[in-house]
């Protein structure tokens, strides 16, 4: 059967044996039809599905999701470049992408689902192709694989398939942001010299007990975002960092408003374009959170500690 | 805040001469006149905001030669030198200085400002030759204070005098000559910090003509420190653009050991500086700290990241 525009799946199994058994046979097909498969899952995950598939593992190629996706703001920039190199080998394609993956924050999972309804739009006009969504029942929160429903149109369990009835959610992809803690320094900047800024934000993060290469990147990506703020954003704004567990939150307001829900995952082509801070910040933070409006915009980076 | 590994990362990299490594230094703001410490190889720049502000700083800097035996050179914009000399009065016996040679003073017009590549050296050869003549007649070395506003009134000629500044840095890094090269805020606002940051060590009236950075000679190196960001990044591409006319040779070598910091728009304007260099002149960029490769690895400028090398610290 030939597909017809881009097939964006999410699947439902419970457990590692559930997920080798209903993973297989879609990879399999797809390499059976002569097409290239990219797989992108968590390695224990990939490393079972590899034992299940055997020889035609090798025909198959594989990336570690949590290599990948660590930020889920990275996955569909991998995706764009699977699917320009196809395109231009002129080959059929197919893949398996499993964000949603046990043991993430639950921001992480939030960004996950932001992820799921952004792949929509980044891949609705392309060409053809099949992406499978993997979703853990017996594990993940339930709002999480609920959370499936609204971001993909079919739905599928072992072999059957069908169409979601919550596809697609109706209103803002986002949302809201919760309240920073109350109590936090807060830095206010404006356009001029960037020197202060970037040492509150290293000097605070520093404190909260981010190490310092962490400390580095996120100095690097904030003033990136900071610099968005003066040239795009109405010219000021407000830093505030906070720690929570596992992470340093690093956060920027401005009057701005950002309307590309795709800003920071296309790929920056050259250095003379703009729009590349929050792709920059996407790629030196764990984590980046962006929720804008009329109200302005809100930019939040997370540093693993 | 000093989070710049320093000398130790960048030997493994390059065989340090002592007077490089005196030289290689984060750029620091100068001080108070009554205090200039300058000595043989130092080039500094002095933006002042009245005519007070510049002939102080000047006869300190002067005075400061007078007591280790150099011959002095004032270079300024006046009616004639007469009275150039009158705005060294508080120096002393500044007729008996001019008489009995250890004092000249000159036209900052009878510079001799470059065109291009072709002539660059051309006023650095007059300071190499009045060097050599302050030796011979018994001096410790030459030293030179010189007001070149009048020459840098409009961007064409600030971004010449830029090509020459980094030129005559390379001479006075490995040569008895220390100079002090003053710009007036007055005349030239904010513009004074495109040749303030091609000195090492500058002092501005007020933040506002702050280069930050600072973009200088030692050999056939320039070294760049300081910071670079949005609000100067414009600058770093006037700098560089001065740097390739000043610089004689094929290969450009830019080392960053002592940079703080550089965003995603200064590392472009490296990346576009490499791409316009004329195809017989490649750029290499020394990048110790990685922070150069950290911007062009997240941005996925591969032809960025093959200009770098991290110096293999162990």
């Amino acid at each position: 059967m030939t597909a017809t525009g881009f097939e964006h799946e999410a699947l439902l199994y419970a457990g590692l044996d559930d997920f080798v058994a209903s993973v297989s046979p879609f990879v399999r097909d797809g390499v059976d039809a002569g097409e290239a498969v990219l797989v992108v899952v968590p390695r224990n995950r990939m490393v079972a599905l590899q034992e299940e598939l055997g020889p035609v593992s090798d025909a198959v190629e594989w990336a570690d999701m949590l290599a990948i996706g660590r930020n889920p703001a990275r996955i569909i920039p991998a995706w764009s470049a699977f699917v320009g190199r196809q395109q231009a080998a002129g080959r059929s394609f197919r893949g398996v992408g499993e964000p949603a993956f046990v043991g993430r924050r639950e921001p992480e999972m939030l960004e996950c689902d932001r992820h799921e309804a952004l792949l929509n739009l980044a891949f609705g006009t392309g060409p053809a192709w099949k992406l499978l969504c993997p979703y853990d029942t017996g594990a993940l929160p339930a709002a999480v694989v609920e959370a499936a429903f609204h971001t993909h149109p079919t739905m599928v369990r072992g072999v059957e398939r069908s169409p979601s009835d919550r596809f697609p959610l109706p209103g803002p992809l986002h949302h809201l942001a919760p309240e920073p803690p109350d109590g936090v320094p807060v830095f206010a900047f404006e356009s001029g010299d960037l020197r202060a800024v970037r040492r509150f934000i290293a000097a605070q993060a520093s404190a909260i007990g981010l190490r310092p290469h962490g400390i580095d990147d996120l100095v690097l990506a904030a003033n990136e975002i900071v610099t968005n703020s003066i040239r795009h954003g109405g010219g000021a704004g407000v830093v505030r960092l906070w720690g929570e567990p596992d992470v340093v939150v690093c956060e920027v307001r401005d009057p701005g408003r950002v309307d590309d829900p795709l800003a920071g995952r296309i790929v920056p082509l050259a250095p003379a374009e703009d729009g590349r801070g929050l792709w920059m910040a996407n790629h030196l933070c764990d984590l980046v959170q962006l929720w804008s409006g009329a109200n302005g915009t809100i930019v939040r980076m997370h540093q693993l500690r | 805040m000093t989070r710049w590994p320093g000398l130790v990362t960048w030997a493994h990299s390059h065989r340090w001469l002592p007077q490089e490594v005196r030289r290689y230094r984060p750029s620091v703001a100068l001080a108070d006149p009554a205090t200039i410490d300058c000595s043989p190889g130092d080039h500094v720049c002095w933006v002042f905001e009245s005519d007070e502000d510049l002939q102080t700083a000047a006869v300190a800097f002067l005075d400061d030669g007078l007591r280790r035996g150099e011959s002095l050179l004032y270079v300024g914009d006046a009616a004639d030198e007469a009275e150039l000399r009158s705005q060294l009065a508080t120096l002393g016996d500044v007729d008996r200085l001019v008489a009995d040679g250890t004092l000249r003073v000159q036209m900052a017009r009878a510079l001799y400002v470059p065109a291009g590549r072709s002539d660059v050296t051309a006023q650095v050869e007059a300071y190499r030759t009045m060097t050599d003549e302050a030796l011979s007649s018994g001096h410790t070395g030459l030293r030179v204070a010189a007001d070149a506003t009048c020459l840098v009134s409009d961007g064409d000629q600030r971004r010449r005098f830029m090509a020459y500044e980094i030129a005559v840095d390379r001479y006075i890094a490995n040569a008895p000559m220390t100079a002090m090269c003053a710009y007036d805020h007055r005349a030239l606002g904010d513009a004074a910090a495109d040749l303030a940051c091609v000195h090492r060590r500058w002092r501005t009236p007020d933040t506002s003509c702050d280069p930050r950075f600072s973009l200088y000679a030692v050999g056939q190196r320039l070294i760049i420190t300081g910071d670079i960001d949005i609000s100067n990044s414009a600058r770093l591409a006037v700098a560089l653009d001065a740097a390739a006319i000043a610089t004689p040779g094929t290969e450009l070598a830019i080392d960053l050991t002592g940079l703080s910091f550089i965003d995603l728009k200064g590392v472009a304007v490296l990346a576009e500086f490499a791409r316009a260099l004329p195809s017989d002149r490649t750029l290499r960029i020394d990048d110790a700290r990685g922070l150069v490769t950290t911007v062009a690895n997240a941005m996925r400028w591969d032809d960025v990241v093959a200009l770098t090398s991290s110096g293999s610290p162990s």
